[in-house]
């Protein structure tokens, strides 16, 4: 079929109009290749603007777009439902940006005009090669699969759970399937069983599960990681003489440190000991100090001799409540040392804890009792569970987040979502908020008895030129490539493709290429903008 | 099956700019209401953000634009709240809504108003560091990219016959007839997203901040490193002057305020950044009592501005002096007390409840907290179906705010489907 | 010399793998019958070894590409000895990143190799060696700079040389079973090979800096640049005999980069004279821009071209830049992702120009 091309020239008021000859550029435009129609108008965006382009889409018979105006930014929206709404494939328009790229920012009236001119013709070379594509949609099972059922597992159980999805929930810990949250409506607990594969995409991902020898396969839309985190171990931390009978743990029920308190003298020294472990898991822990006041204040309550004291290297209170309590500690005249935790030792029945000031130097101070405040680590079995579904783990071996500010709840892998301290050390309270912030984005995004709108400038593979080599799987940011051993070819998903094109980038052979910004729409683009 | 509700979100930075798109995409109908003329609060001030220093106006710009062009999202700036009655599932805001004098649908942004304006005043957006028209908006790139005119700087509010604007513009999009209106909205829940406000550093007279001129706020640096801010994104003192030697001081009001603002660590360290690209041969000092880092990828941001603890020292502010030109910043380490010389000062001043955050508190019926933040437990108010989030409850970062943000959004969506299912 | 107390040494060994059953097929260069020269050959009768040659004096078709028409499609459990050269073996190595060949169930194994002499001259007779030595200068100017000649990158690795006792050295666990399977016992005391192999390394390691420096001068600017491309007639052969240049199709023989009449049209006219075909200088930026990272220096492109363009010595010029950019060097550590698809935080460190 003949091409027939319409450019519409807006002149935004005197925006454009004032910098470029317009009438100057019809008699350049209508000679352009397949174009049957130019014409200008005041202003496209308005009510009027959009009505009379989707007459002339109709009158005219256009089977292609060109709109010269302002920024795709603003208005590529706009005039891609006024295309839809005239009855042509809203693919088959190209914007050209006169405005902020050449009105806007050329002096010379007759230097902008030839830009324009340029811009134009170069749109409409684009135009012409450009297929229709299809909008679709994908159905999308709202049933959600939930890893790990401490705070936020269970947080997002109670939230989620009702009669319009299923939720799966998986915790390696046999006593959840006859736990709290057994009985309720819609929810299947699968205690003692663990993640054994993910298939498929945000939507539809099959899954399997497996304990022992026993395998099950269920369908979800999504999943959430709930796997939490655990705090070191003594052991683990490793500092000299860890053993030492005078130190503990800080345990989260704090009612665990009285047998400890038992048999030490009437004023015994407590020395709260800051940081332990930061230094092998290279980042602090965030909770810990508020975590380690409070347990001071209920510690001087309980035992009012006590004489208390701190070794730190920084105090880490950030928000409303933390200062209130380290000031607090402060007045009770809680003593703080400023130090580098090197070692432990027994001096007769106290324990000697060295360490590094900052001046380099070493100092050491005697306690009856050591209290290790210790760094949070991610749950054991993360790790395995972000390598079966493929989502970061960052170099701390907590789960990364989507985007560090704007996507916490999300990971790399769409449809795969975080909450609670799986992704990095969170309080009880904080892990319960999280919790509900990822519910309500599943609830948002996965809603039940709705489809999923999918991208519609993915990337396709030529199979006859495709070598297998896996260089485009290996650079897709979205886990959208997959590469079939039988075929020996690589094959994108289009559910999940995004058309970013790092994979057309990548590919030597050419094999790859982005539907609506193909090679030859490209290439034709520049050549007529060069001409 | 979807549930819809109209949802009030009051405050249109990020938190309510996530929470509102959350809302939508959930089938409910938002109505933002800001108090000034954009969106973006405080996160559009900045160029980057920590800790990946990614640019802020590439990663705020997209979502802005998405908002305002969701027609579930129904946008009211230059309006504030002026009481709220009802039960949760069936509240009624009462709004005033601030003339902007131009018609938003016709105004296309091209911004010749702005060149034919004779009346200015301080830009309070830039920290007062350079000067605005009567019609105008506060920055490059705000949005909606739609000026509004300041009745209390326009010389025709003051009784001049000025049309300077009207003539200028050819969209007809100069009303000067336009009213402040009262309205009214129902609404099955509220979201207050009013973000927090920085303490008046001029309140802590040891820092001489306003009364010599070498001495910064935090966000005054922002604007002064922001390539869309008043001096395009060079670092300059206030007479044109290149900085050599900057202090970068840590805590200012901690103590006062009983408070850790959660933010500033991060941010100064993040100014390092901007400090060596923008002013390489300047030598840089960075005074810290504590290092609040809670994040797990923070300590390594740490390392990445500051390698091996450069420029980096323990030691407490104690008061900052003019010396003519100079300022000499008086340090305690240890109980010792010694002194050094700089030409620019920065100070971080702690965060505070927001401007006419008690007046608000009254009209929507919640508490405030004894520090004078919203009263919150998690992001529940006093108020059933009246939920606070980010930094309107206590200080936060982005991050953190957003999570709040969404956590709302859900609870908000609950409270209404609690209503519908008739409770 | 080649045979004796050289590569042929290897023979015995490879005949003892196939009767035992150490390997089901081995890969090396044998002479052709008919004609005397040399291709590669998958062997599994262990009496057809005695006409191999595991270091002709001249480079036919790569190894690498031998390697990959075989186990491209995976080895289907064969396992295979491949004897070949070490920059041919980078070639394969290379390919196997690219998932172009299969080395699950090969073992390479390389040898210290002294150069060979250019492919067009030995075909017309003009310089028909039967054998090189390590001084030998009528070897390819490519191999001349060659550094990496006697580099241990197989699973097993033969030194040799004048003077030298020969060793066989195992790279991995893989070498090291072969090894135990033959009945044979690693040579323990090898640094008279190694002090010997780091000579000669680094006489060919100041050469190519000095040869590469003058021909980044000569090249230098699109002007010098093709004096030395001018003679190009476009017949592609450098990239159909590359061992990584894998594309079943070249991106440059696609229709997409066929222009009509027109355009060439308008192109001529623009610039007053247009060299036909079009795209010589693209052809040759376009295939340093997709392969360079993985160039081995093996030198096949210079060696096919007709025309006489140094094709292989411009590409190692470039290459050896781009891979050092990278901290890349194509062929030598297995375990490398190729840098195009790796991704560090800290990327072309040093690029950055002080400026205070």
């Amino acid at each position: 079929m003949k091409a027939r091309v319409g450019i519409y020239v807006c002149e935004c008021g005197n925006n454009i109009s004032d910098q470029v000859d317009i009438a100057a550029l019809i008699p350049i435009l209508e000679d352009a290749p397949g174009v049957v129609k130019v014409m200008p108008f005041r202003l496209l965006c308005s009510k009027e603007g959009q009505d009379f382009l989707e007459a002339e889409i109709r009158q005219e018979g256009l089977t292609h777009l060109v709109v010269a105006a302002c920024s795709p930014r603003q208005h590529l929206t706009t005039f891609m439902e006024v295309s839809k709404r005239g009855g042509l494939n809203p693919y088959l328009l190209q914007m050209a940006n006169i405005r902020e790229q050449c009105a806007w920012v050329t002096l010379d009236r007759k230097e902008a005009t030839e830009k324009a001119a340029r811009m134009i013709r170069a749109a409409t070379a684009r135009v012409v090669r450009q297929a229709p594509l299809p909008e679709r949609e994908v159905a999308a099972n709202p049933d959600l699969l939930i890893i790990g059922v401490g705070i936020s597992g269970a947080a997002m159980v109670r939230t989620l759970a009702g009669p319009e999805r299923r939720l799966y929930v998986v915790d390696r810990d046999v006593a959840v399937t006859e736990g709290p949250l057994s009985g309720m409506e819609g929810v299947e607990l699968y205690g003692g069983w663990q993640l054994e594969a993910v298939r498929g995409f945000f939507g539809n991902f099959e899954v399997t599960l497996s304990s022992g020898d026993s395998k099950k396969e269920i369908k979800v839309g999504a999943v959430a990681i709930c796997s939490g985190s655990r705090t070191m171990t003594l052991q683990e931390m490793d500092y000299p003489g860890w053993e030492d009978p005078g130190v503990v743990l800080l345990p989260p029920d704090l009612e665990a440190l009285m047998p400890h308190l038992e048999g030490l003298p009437e004023r015994p020294k407590v020395l709260f000991v800051h940081c332990a472990g930061r230094e092998k898991v290279g980042y602090c822990s965030g909770t810990c100090c508020l975590r380690s006041f409070r347990a001071m204040r209920w510690l001087a309550e309980k035992v009012p001799a006590a004489q208390l004291a701190c070794l730190y290297q920084d105090i880490c209170v950030p928000g409303r409540k933390g200062e209130k309590e380290y000031q607090g500690i402060l007045g009770a005249g809680v003593r703080m040392t400023w130090g580098r935790l090197t070692g432990l030792s027994s001096q007769g029945r106290r324990t000697a804890v060295s360490f590094l000031r900052e001046d380099g130097s070493s100092g050491q101070e005697t306690a009856d009792l050591v209290v290790m405040v210790p760094a949070t680590v991610p749950d054991p079995g993360a790790k395995v569970l972000m390598d079966i579904i493929g989502a970061d783990a960052g170099s701390t071996g907590f789960v990364e987040e989507g985007h560090p500010m704007l996507e916490p709840m999300a990971t790399s892998v769409r449809g795969i979502y975080v909450a609670g301290s799986a992704s990095g050390p969170r309080n009880a309270e904080a892990s319960m908020l999280s919790a509900s912030a990822a519910a309500a984005q599943i609830d948002a995004e996965l809603r039940p008895g709705e489809t999923l709108r999918l991208e519609a400038q993915t990337s396709q593979v030529c199979e006859a030129l495709c070598t297998g080599c896996r260089n485009c799987l290996n650079v897709c940011t979205y886990g959208a490539i997959v590469y079939d051993p039988v075929a020996q070819t690589c094959q994108v998903n289009e559910a999940i493709c995004r058309g970013c094109g790092n994979c057309v980038a990548a590919c030597p052979s050419g094999a790859i290429s982005v539907k609506g910004a193909t090679y030859q729409q490209i290439l034709q683009e520049i050549r007529e903008a060069v001409r | 099956m979807a549930r819809s509700g109209d949802i009030l979100v009051i405050g249109a930075g990020i938190g309510g700019i996530k929470a509102s798109q959350l809302l939508s995409k959930a089938g409910h109908q938002v109505h933002m209401v800001e108090r000034t003329a954009h969106i973006g609060g405080t996160s559009i001030k900045f160029e980057d953000v920590f800790p990946n220093l990614e640019c802020a106006t590439c990663m705020l710009s997209p979502l802005e634009q998405e908002l305002l062009q969701d027609p579930r999202i129904h946008l009211l700036t230059l309006t504030e709240l002026e009481g709220l009655e009802g039960s949760p599932g069936d509240l009624t805001a009462r709004l005033r809504q601030k003339a902007r004098f131009v018609n938003l649908d016709n105004c296309i942004g091209c911004g010749a108003c702005y060149d034919a304006c004779p009346a200015s005043a301080i830009n309070e957006f830039e920290e007062g560091l350079s000067q605005r028209k009567a019609i105008y908006v506060p920055c490059a790139g705000a949005l909606p990219n739609v000026p509004h005119i300041d009745p209390e700087v326009c010389i025709r509010f003051k009784g001049e016959e000025c049309v300077a604007c009207q003539e200028a513009c050819v969209f007809e999009a100069i009303e000067y007839a336009q009213e402040d209106k009262a309205l009214e909205l129902k609404a099955g829940a509220v979201l207050v997203a009013v973000g927090s406000a920085v303490m008046d550093a001029k309140q802590l007279k040891r820092f001489s901040y306003g009364t010599h001129p070498g001495v910064f706020t935090a966000l005054e640096l922002e604007r002064l490193n922001a390539s869309n801010g008043p001096t395009e994104g060079h670092i300059r003192l206030r007479d044109g002057r290149e900085p050599k030697r900057i202090a970068l001081v840590h805590c200012v009001g901690r103590r006062e305020r009983t408070l850790c603002s959660a933010v500033c660590c991060r941010y100064l360290l993040k100014f390092r950044h901007y400090l060596r690209h923008k002013l390489p041969c300047a030598e840089v000092c960075e005074y810290h009592t504590d290092l609040c880092l809670p994040n797990k990828g923070d300590q390594h941001f740490l390392g990445e501005m500051a390698p091996g603890g450069e420029g980096l020292m323990r030691a407490e502010v104690v008061r900052v002096e003019g010396e003519g030109d100079s300022l000499k910043v008086v340090l305690s380490r240890d109980g010792q007390e010694f002194s050094e010389t700089f030409d620019m000062v920065v100070l971080s001043p702690a965060l505070i409840p927001s401007d006419g955050v008690a007046e608000l508190a009254q009209k929507l019926g919640v508490e405030l907290a004894d520090d004078g933040f919203l009263a919150v437990k998690g992001v529940a108010s006093s108020r059933p179906g009246v939920f606070i989030l980010g930094g309107a409850s206590g200080p936060k970062d982005i991050r953190e705010t957003v999570i709040e943000a969404m956590a709302a959004a859900g609870e908000a969506r609950r409270t209404i489907m609690a209503k519908e299912d008739g409770e | 010399m080649t045979g004796g107390m050289g590569p042929q040494a290897l023979v015995p060994l490879l005949e003892r793998a196939l009767q035992k059953g150490t390997c089901d097929a081995v890969l090396l260069p044998m002479r052709t019958p008919r004609n005397d020269s040399y291709a590669f050959v998958l062997v599994r009768d262990p009496l057809l070894l005695q006409r191999s040659d595991p270091l002709p004096p001249v480079q036919t078709v790569t190894g690498g590409r031998a390697l990959s028409s075989l186990t491209r499609h995976g080895g289907g459990g064969l396992r295979i000895l491949a004897v070949m050269r070490p920059c041919e073996t980078r070639g394969a190595i290379e390919l196997a990143k690219l998932g172009q060949v299969d080395l699950k169930d090969v073992t390479l194994i390389t040898m210290d190799c002294p150069g060979t002499v250019p492919l067009p001259m030995f075909a017309r007779g003009e310089l028909h060696p039967s054998g090189i030595d390590f001084s030998d200068q009528s070897i390819r100017p490519i191999c001349q700079i060659c550094d990496l000649s006697c580099a241990a990158v197989g699973d097993l690795h033969l030194g040799w040389g004048e003077g030298l006792a020969p060793v066989l050295l195992p790279g991995n666990e893989r070498g090291s079973k072969v090894l135990q399977d033959l009945g044979l016992k690693a040579d323990h005391d090898a640094s008279e090979w190694s002090a010997a192999a780091g000579r000669r390394a680094q006489a060919r390691r100041e050469e190519r800096e000095v040869r590469l420096g003058q021909l980044r001068t000569s090249t230098s600017g699109l002007d010098n640049l093709m004096v030395h491309l001018d003679s190009c007639i476009n017949c592609h052969n450098c990239m159909r005999v590359c061992p990584v240049c894998y594309c079943r199709v070249c991106t440059f023989d696609l229709k997409r980069q066929e222009r009509s009449a027109n355009e060439v049209l308008d192109l001529a006219k623009t610039r007053g004279h247009l060299r036909m075909p079009m795209d010589t200088l693209m052809f040759h930026l376009g295939r340093m821009n997709h392969m360079s990272l993985n160039c081995v220096s093996c030198g096949a492109c210079e060696d096919a071209c007709p025309a006489g363009v140094p094709i292989a010595q411009v590409f190692a010029m470039v290459s050896d830049r781009t891979q050092r950019a990278f901290g890349y060097r194509a062929g030598m550590d297995r375990k490398q992702r190729p840098p195009l698809i790796t991704f560090l935080e800290e990327e072309l460190e040093g690029e950055d120009e002080q400026r205070c």
